[in-house]
């Protein structure tokens, strides 16, 4: 069963050539899909069709093997949880009060979120380390501090399947490397993973698969050692760079020259 | 544990609005040109409860055919439109809009005057407010998203132009209006009061109210979630394009119903919404409610004033503005309100 299945799909913006064509792809639960590719090529549109957020123009998504179609925002809100790369500020609520909103798909028109609901919360924020910011107003928080804090609003929405678009690209070294090691720790526990980067070295570390664009648009995907090759790398970025294998991380790194 | 002390300390500050609430009501009735004492009163209410003669019909008369229609009608517009402004703000992400601001009183005030001209009765008064309103507001969030550019300020100043448009349209009815009888009584009716407020049309207005009052509360948690924005609020999985118009719709009824009973009352609107997210914080769960609180506290302070400070009473709308403005300006100056 996929969890996941993207099946021939093709998107593009009215009057304008397509982003990306025939795509197709699946996820498997306790999987991570990492996705590469130059910047405008289409990653984060993707995701927005991924999410019902934009209408592909051909071809399909599949959630559970329901197409995305069929499925109420309610039910698919309870499958994905999906972290945008710009995520609208919202004001001076607490992070508490913030994150408690990722419960909304389990509550009904009626409810208001209870004492469970704030227990989820404060789970979430220790998984972070984000304790000490839960009374804090959320517009206060650095720029990285609010990523980590989007991205235990998807932890608390309890789903399946987690979508994260450039999770890493406000945080300092040790913050990124605290999401992909949760990304790795989400796997473990059976969560299916889709995030975008522009660092091939995160591809590297996670291992699983790789999605990768290139500039004309093409889209494969494979396992990272692979798929991931000097020469693909420098086609895709358009740049001089070197791809080395690093023994004692047991990995390839990346670098450009 | 601190979340649970915080929600705990929310419900303190809304219990005690509720007390002052209560303790300002009794008050008002005592207040006015005819002062009538507390002990009074209180023969005049256990009197009337007990069906026994305690205070002089005159008494009698002032407060329960008089005052507690009016006190009534203070507390039911002023929440109306407390919560109306907080829940279109929450609903548009925009903290300077608000019924008046968004045309929907002015467009009410239409329907309302023109049911004037057409000699209509109270229920088709509240049909064509309501139609009214929606009219305007619909218009006023239309014209951003023609002009290709939907932010804060193109929404506010949508709903000035709209504003603008319906008070043309109100101008010509009274031109039209027959002078001798229609002219009067949108003149007066317009200039936003509450002497003419009998049980009558406070009882006709009363399901409009309740019915959007009570779908608004029942939502106070789901419009912060509204509030997080349009894909946001998609991807936590509410039905954005259905909430909306059902937050919409209750919101422009509260407002058609408050000036189908009192004529437009400015600022309440607009300004209640901040005072209340100041004291509470910006969680509509908790501030919504507040901010009816404070709204019928402040209409009913408000009015209380209006019949007891002079003779000859002053307008309403006019004192909510005079009042309404200093504050407003207070809070754009300690920059609680963000433009975007």
């Amino acid at each position: 069963m996929n969890l996941l299945k993207i099946n021939q799909l093709s998107f593009h913006y009215p009057d304008q050539p397509n982003l990306f064509n025939h795509l197709s792809c699946s996820l498997q639960e306790g999987e991570i899909l990492t996705i590469l590719g130059p910047n405008g090529i289409g990653k984060s549109t993707l995701l927005k069709c991924l999410m019902g957020l934009l209408k592909p123009t051909a071809g399909s998504v599949t959630v559970n093997d329901q197409p995305l179609s069929k499925l109420s925002p309610r039910q698919l809100a309870q499958w994905i949880a999906y972290v945008p790369q710009h995520v609208p500020d919202p004001g001076s609520l607490t992070v508490s009060d913030y994150l408690v909103t990722g419960r909304t798909p389990y509550l009904e028109f009626t409810q208001t979120p209870g004492d469970s609901d704030y227990e989820l919360v404060q789970d979430a924020l220790a998984k972070l380390s984000l304790t000490a910011l839960k009374d804090q107003e959320v517009n206060t928080l650095s720029g990285g501090q609010f990523q980590m804090v989007t991205i235990a609003k998807a932890l608390v929405q309890s789903p399946k399947l987690i979508i994260l678009d450039e999770p890493t690209a406000a945080l300092d070294f040790g913050r990124q490397k605290q999401v992909i090691e949760l990304i790795q720790s989400l796997a473990k526990h059976h969560f299916a993973v889709l995030h975008t980067t522009h660092n091939p070295n995160h591809a590297f570390m996670l291992g699983h698969q790789v999605g990768l664009f290139s500039p004309d648009g093409h889209f494969e995907s494979g396992e990272a050692d692979q798929l991931l090759t000097e020469e693909r790398l420098k086609q895709t970025y358009g740049t001089d760079l070197k791809l080395i294998y690093e023994a004692e991380l047991g990995r390839y790194v990346c670098e450009l020259v | 544990m601190n979340t649970i002390s915080r929600s705990k300390h929310q419900y303190q500050i809304i219990f005690l609005a509720s007390i002052s609430l209560i303790l300002l009501a009794l008050i008002s009735l005592c207040f006015g040109n005819y002062q009538i004492s507390i002990n009074h009163l209180y023969n005049a209410i256990i009197g009337q409860i007990s069906q026994r003669t305690l205070v002089s019909p005159i008494e009698s008369n002032i407060i329960f055919s008089l005052r507690l229609p009016r006190m009534l009608a203070a507390i039911g517009i002023g929440a109306a439109l407390a919560i109306s402004g907080t829940a279109y703000q929450s609903i548009f992400q925009n903290p300077l809009v608000s019924p008046d601001l968004l045309g929907v009183s002015n467009g009410a005030a239409v329907g309302a005057a023109l049911a004037i001209l057409l000699n209509l009765h109270s229920f088709g008064t509240q049909v064509l407010a309501l139609i009214f309103g929606l009219i305007a507001v619909m218009l006023s969030v239309t014209i951003p998203r023609m002009m290709g550019r939907s932010t804060n300020l193109t929404l506010v100043l949508a709903g000035v132009v709209v504003s603008g448009l319906m008070q043309a349209i109100l101008g010509l009815m009274k031109y039209l209006a027959d002078p001798d009888s229609q002219l009067q009584s949108i003149v007066y009716w317009q200039l936003g009061s509450l002497a003419k407020v009998t049980v009558g049309n406070l009882v006709s207005v009363l399901p409009m109210l309740l019915v959007g009052m009570v779908i608004l509360l029942v939502m106070r948690w789901r419009l912060t979630v509204l509030g997080l924005g349009d894909a946001v609020a998609q991807t936590m999985g509410i039905n954005v394009a259905r909430e909306r118009r059902l937050v919409v719709l209750c919101a422009t009824l509260l407002t058609a119903a408050s000036v189908c009973l009192s004529g437009p009352i400015g600022w309440i609107g607009l300004v209640v919404p901040h005072m209340a997210r100041m004291v509470i914080g910006p969680n509509t769960r908790y501030s919504l409610p507040l901010s009816g609180l404070i709204g019928a506290i402040f209409l009913l302070l408000v009015d209380t004033l209006a019949r007891t400070l002079s003779a000859g009473e002053i307008p309403l709308s006019i004192l909510t503005v005079f009042i309404g403005t200093p504050i407003f300006i207070y809070i754009l100056a300690t920059k609680k309100v963000t433009l975007r």
